[in-house]
């Protein structure tokens, strides 16, 4: 509680972090996903939309990857060891 | 092909425009909206970057590889390694702490990140510097159209 109430936003690291930051996949898939759609459509018309469903497919695609890593750890690889 | 690369002249000063701040090399072609969403995309990542990591995740001299990604940036990534070593490690803020290392000790500051904070934040800013770069490659070939209406998308 100290640490959080002494905090300075940009001078020091963001307290309690280390509970959370795979959840800041999120604003990074969003931040590269405006930059790329901001330099590749052709017009800006469905900027928006296109930069979001970037977005989503980024996070659903590394959510899926997280997932089929941690079946492969957590399952499979022990079963290997024990046969 | 070749007749291609001679009809489009390299817009040098744009991309350099573009490297000292996101989105300015767009801007100076008349791709304001353009611009303006990517100086929020490279910006805000590198802040949120910041944010996460302190002024610490930018450091020239002690994260030289990682300095590489992040000086995409231009204006950003040196402005912060400037408030790193004029603020954190001099002393100005927080205070200077002995560190053991293997060859004895040094002094480090007591704002210095460490642990994901750091990791993260060094990541963040070091993405930021990579997609400035595609901005900055997608500008050298852009041709100049003066000030244009393309701002369906208003960040």
């Amino acid at each position: 509680m100290m640490i959080v109430l002494g905090y300075i936003p940009f001078l020091q690291p963001l307290p309690t972090v280390a509970h959370w930051w795979w959840l800041l996949l999120i604003p990074v898939c969003v931040a590269i996903s405006v930059t790329w759609k901001a330099v590749r459509l052709e017009t800006l018309e469905h900027f928006w939309r296109e930069s979001i469903t970037m977005s989503v497919h980024a996070v659903l695609a590394m959510s899926a990857l997280a997932a089929a890593l941690m079946v492969l750890v957590r399952l499979v690889i022990p079963l290997l060891s024990m046969s | 092909m070749t007749e291609d690369f001679q009809d489009k002249p390299f817009n040098i000063g744009a991309a350099i425009l573009g490297w000292v701040l996101p989105g300015l090399g767009h801007m100076k072609v008349g791709e304001m909206a353009r611009g303006r969403l990517i100086l929020l995309g490279v910006g805000g990542l590198f802040l949120l970057g910041v944010l996460v990591g302190g002024l610490d995740c930018v450091d020239r001299r002690e994260d030289a590889m990682w300095f590489i990604a992040q000086g995409g940036t231009g204006a950003f990534a040196f402005v912060t390694d400037f408030l790193n070593t004029n603020l954190l490690k001099s002393g100005s803020f927080g205070e200077l702490i002995p560190l053991a290392v293997q060859n004895g000790t040094v002094m480090v500051s007591s704002f210095k990140s460490a642990g994901p904070a750091n990791e993260v934040g060094t990541l963040m800013c070091g993405l930021a510097g990579m997609m400035n770069v595609i901005a900055v490659l997608d500008v050298l070939q852009r041709p100049s159209r003066g000030v244009q209406k393309d701002t369906q998308a208003n960040p």
